[in-house]
């Protein structure tokens, strides 16, 4: 059986009551969430009361969700809602996760490494993280929300278009000009190919 | 020049110089994310989000109040309370039983018929004024009906209709698509 009749499956099961399959699905999408909602408020305790509340939106709004769609695209529907919700009522004094973060708990507190990696190569995938990182936060956050739900959690433009309420159109000039935009920011933090050209040193 | 210690951004930065093959470049960052460290919330956010998720149940309040009655009784304010009430209720009775003899009194059917009659024609008030707005709407709604009998006229109303409804899905469409980051101030 594949992801996304499991995740169907484990909807109908919660829907009927079931809280272990509820919790299941919780398991499953709480990086996905949290990380989509992290991306657009930039702070990881707003963020984790937003990802909290998306669950319980979507625990309670369960008798909606239509099991031939993909449960991760009806769930990040309800987190793009919300976020938008949340940053419409909030005064923009939110903490940035580019700067002073460890001690205020920013994203270096968040990021969970793979098991077995030597502390160079972790050195350097955290150093690729963190200015792939502020290139994604310098975008747009409509760039920035399709971004991640494209290139991060993997969803199709069709499900993007529908989670964002956007032509399906807009959503492929969203994601061709953010990696544009990506490509240039990332040149300019001095990541770019061996042999490519107009990198800067 | 910082390096990546593998070829997933100089794939992806290629991709995008050249410019030519969109589906290549998006591969590429597809992999590059996949490579890179995810970001988790702290630890027992399940169990939070059940515990959020799952409103107290009303058994549960009905038992803390079985329990706390006994436990109340038990303790000497509650044991003090209790006899406080009891000798409260005891000094009560003579003006209880004088209270019920005087209501029991002027219940009386003398009294009680004008006040029954007084109600009877208050009720029948309403019962009439009801009838009479039933018989008006029953004459409005005939005479909304009757130009609908001409055919152009149906057609006109069926046309007001189909566009009251593509208005009403306008302003849904609207309203839904409100909920985008244009209107978001940017942080």
């Amino acid at each position: 059986m594949d992801e996304r009749a499991i995740e169907a499956g484990l909807a109908l099961r919660a829907r009927a009551g079931s809280e272990e399959a509820f919790r299941e699905l919780v398991r499953r999408f709480e990086r996905p969430v949290y990380t989509l909602v992290l991306r657009m408020v930039r702070d990881p305790g707003t963020a984790e009361e937003l990802a909290q509340d998306v669950f319980v939106k979507a625990y309670r709004r369960l008798d909606t969700y239509d099991p031939e769609r993909r449960f991760g695209s009806w769930l990040f529907k309800i987190a793009h809602n919300t976020t938008i919700d949340h940053l419409r009522r909030s005064s923009p004094d939110l903490v940035s996760l580019e700067g002073g973060d460890d001690e205020r708990g920013g994203w270096a507190a968040v990021l969970v490494n793979p098991a077995g990696e030597s502390p160079e190569a972790a050195a350097q995938r955290g150093d690729l993280a963190r200015d792939l990182d502020r290139a994604i936060s310098a975008l747009r956050p409509e760039y920035r929300e399709a971004v991640v739900m494209r290139y991060q959690e993997g969803l199709s433009y069709e499900e993007i278009s529908e989670a964002m309420s956007l032509p399906l159109g807009t959503i492929k000039t969203h994601l061709h000009r953010a990696r544009k935009e990506l490509a240039v920011t990332m040149r300019a933090r001095g990541w770019a190919p061996e042999t490519g050209s107009g990198a800067p040193s | 020049m910082k390096r990546p210690d593998d070829d997933l951004l100089d794939r992806w930065l290629r991709a995008e110089e050249d410019g030519a093959d969109d589906d290549a470049a998006e591969a590429a960052l597809t992999a590059l994310f996949a490579a890179l460290p995810l970001y988790a919330p702290a630890a027992g956010f399940a169990d939070r989000v059940i515990l959020a998720a799952k409103p107290a149940r009303p058994a549960r309040r009905s038992a803390r109040t079985a329990a706390f009655l006994p436990a109340f009784l038990g303790s000497p304010w509650g044991r003090a309370g209790l006899a406080l009430g009891l000798v409260a209720a005891a000094l009560g009775l003579p003006f209880l039983l004088t209270a019920l003899t005087a209501l029991l009194a002027a219940l009386r059917p003398a009294l009680l018929a004008p006040a029954a009659a007084h109600a009877l024609t208050e009720a029948s008030g309403y019962v009439i004024s009801g009838l009479r707005f039933g018989r008006w709407l029953a004459a409005f709604s005939r005479s909304l009906m009757t130009p609908l009998e001409s055919p152009a006229v149906a057609a006109a109303m069926g046309a007001c209709l189909l566009v009251s409804a593509l208005a009403l899905r306008l302003l849904r469409d609207l309203i839904q698509r409100e909920r985008n980051w244009t209107y978001v101030d940017p942080i």
